[in-house]
């Protein structure tokens, strides 16, 4: 996985879904968690990691080029 | 439904660092002025300075460098090919910006008698240029967010702007598409702000990853082709940037050489020495990535950037620069390949084929008030040719907000045609209701490896012919484009904008019959650069067919 979500600290507030410059994530349906739903498109800047409010969120690189 | 919304006198096109910049002016130039930011992600992070930038390239400051200077050292960067009112109106204006972004909380540093600390750049060292630079800090991006805030701008997020509406040569308003709610809307303006960024997805990388690429990947090319469909001139777009990377993560590799870092060859030796391959003409930087792609094209590749002998201030001052600002995950790299600034050597390449108006010079051609040719569509940022980076699209920014939103007071009631809204939305909304057919990730990485085999170059007559063809291809499979929810159906309309930029490099790049900035457009068929013919620009619009109509126009001043 080369953007994590810790889904015990995750408290859905939606702040990475609300800022990822690429649209990486989304609230879980069923949850209302964050998962990184996009990951794909991730350009690994950290802004998520940045502003999640909890800590919750990991960026790697991604296995191609890390 | 179609929503339609309220009519603003200006949009702007894009929350980055010109659309900031460009609403804030606006605002502030008429406070009763509606004036609506439209960006595919966040006004707090998108763009391509999400997480800071650590230095302005450019700035103009009083006692310390002069505008004229800037002017001269861009246009000879540029070989003559440039605005010359762009880059000055750019320089005359930075100083005031720099004072403002303090004003707001962006951090500059000062010596002891408080004077602004400037440096200059690895490019700039030879002596003869005075283009100056100064350090930043600060989370940029929340400033800005927080100043447009502030003048009660309004924000229209999660919605990528996917046209420019116009009827009889004027803006009427743009198409936006709100990937949350899976739909097309229609927004009336009077006047619209393209600041939407470079072209960042424009070749494939050489680790194959789509969004692993040099500048920010959100940023797709979306400002040519916006403007292009709406009828803007475009130019410089045979002129495909290549960037100094740190190879593989594809982050900035020039810092390193600013900080007085080599580039050596996989056999240790310096190469920058060497005088250049007859058939390419050369300066600055183009010597510099001419250069790096010699050693790996003959077989003395890897190239590396050597920073064992910088002190340990250098190597902590790098260190700061390379991980803490821009994208700070940088850092995970190095760890990961236990690679140590200052004890280990690291490798750098050039990054795939970018076009950017603002690290480059290709783009919306614009005058010295941000204007382009159509009325009422304006141009900033990576989106115009300017060759001035971050401090040119502040300054084009407020330059355009200004200029817009005096535009808007004297224009008519903007409307955009019925049947113009019905055909985009047709457009925009058809690969949801697909069940089956082409995924745009798939489109775009065939796409893309064609813009490495084609449109890049080396170029050629025959070459670029080809590329045409298989362009052609191309186009005709956009319409089998299946986008599984909103995520998608953007990337379906980003895909297409690439297409878009592929058809005007190519066109602009046979257009040039000669071979001017280095590796940026070197034609195999015409190997000399000719100055006498061809100091003037290939303009691109797009023509009563649809496709890419190419002509040429004299660089006026300097």
């Amino acid at each position: 996985m080369q953007v994590r979500v810790d889904s015990k600290q995750c408290n859905g507030c939606g702040i990475c879904a609300e800022i990822c410059p690429c649209d990486v994530f989304r609230l879980e349906e069923r949850t209302g968690l964050a998962e990184a739903r996009y990951e794909v498109d991730c350009w690994y800047c950290g802004a998520c990691e940045m502003d999640c409010p909890t800590r919750a969120i990991r960026v790697d690189l991604p296995y191609l080029l890390s | 439904m179609d929503r339609l919304m309220e009519s603003v006198d200006v949009a702007v096109v894009g929350g980055g660092a010109a659309g900031c910049l460009a609403a804030i002016a606006a605002k502030e130039s008429r406070p009763d002025a509606e004036v609506a930011m439209v960006e595919k992600a966040s006004v707090r992070r998108g763009g391509s300075i999400a997480c800071g930038m650590d230095a302005i390239n450019v700035v103009v400051i009083p006692g310390i460098s002069l505008v004229e200077d800037l002017v001269r050292a861009q246009m000879s960067a540029a070989q003559g090919i440039l605005v010359p009112a762009v880059v000055r109106a750019v320089g005359e204006e930075s100083f005031k910006v720099l004072q403002d972004l303090e004003s707001w909380g962006v951090e500059f540093p000062h010596d002891e008698k408080g004077g602004y600390r400037t440096f200059k750049q690895w490019s700039a060292r030879d002596a003869a240029s005075a283009v100056t630079s100064i350090s930043m800090a600060g989370d940029l991006k929340l400033i800005l967010d927080r100043e447009v805030k502030k003048r009660g701008i309004q924000k229209i997020e999660h919605a990528p702007v996917t046209t420019v509406f116009t009827s009889e040569g004027r803006v009427t308003g743009l198409g936006a598409f709100d990937i949350r709610r899976e739909e097309f809307f229609a927004l009336p303006a009077k006047s619209v702000i393209l600041a939407a960024g470079s072209g960042a997805r424009f070749g494939l990388p050489e680790t194959g990853v789509l969004h692993g690429v040099f500048d920010c990947p959100a940023c797709a090319g979306d400002s040519y082709s916006l403007g292009y469909r709406a009828g803007a001139q475009l130019v410089n777009m045979e002129c495909v940037k290549h960037y100094i990377t740190v190879r593989y993560f594809n982050g900035p590799g020039l810092a390193p050489l600013s900080y007085g870092g080599k580039l050596i060859n996989a056999f240790g030796q310096a190469f920058l020495e060497r005088p250049s391959s007859s058939s390419l003409e050369l300066n600055n930087f183009m010597d510099l990535f001419s250069a790096i792609l010699r050693e790996y094209q003959e077989g003395r590749g890897p190239v590396y950037i050597d920073t064992r002998h910088l002190s340990r201030e250098a190597t902590e001052e790098l260190e700061r620069c390379f991980f803490t600002t821009e994208r700070p995950t940088f850092k995970k790299f190095f760890e990961k390949r236990k690679i140590k600034i200052g004890r280990d050597l690291i490798e750098a390449n050039l990054s795939e084929p970018v076009l950017c108006g603002g690290h480059g010079i290709n783009g919306l051609k614009v005058n010295g008030l941000a204007e382009t040719n159509v009325s009422g569509l304006y141009g900033a940022g990576d989106a115009a040719a300017n060759a001035t980076s971050l401090m040119g699209a502040f300054v084009l920014g407020r330059i355009a907000g200004r200029e817009a939103v005096k535009y808007a007071a004297t224009a008519g009631a903007a409307t955009p045609k019925r049947e113009e809204v019905e055909a985009e939305r047709e457009r925009v909304l058809a690969p949801l209701r697909k069940s089956e057919g082409i995924p745009p990730a798939l489109l775009e990485r065939k796409l893309r490896t064609t813009i490495n085999q084609y449109v890049d170059n080396p170029k050629s007559e025959p070459k670029l012919r080809a590329a045409q063809e298989r362009l052609a291809c191309l186009r005709k499979d956009v319409s089998f484009l299946k986008a599984a929810d909103g995520h998608e159906a953007m990337k379906a309309v980003e895909v297409q904008a690439i297409l878009d930029c592929a058809e005007m490099v190519t066109a602009a790049s046979l257009e040039r019959k000669e071979s001017r900035w280095g590796i940026y457009h070197y034609r195999v068929d015409y190997p000399k650069r000719d100055d006498d013919q061809w100091r003037k620009f290939v303009v691109v619009q797009q023509g009563e067919d649809g496709k890419p109509s190419v002509s040429t126009q004299p660089v006026v001043g300097g």
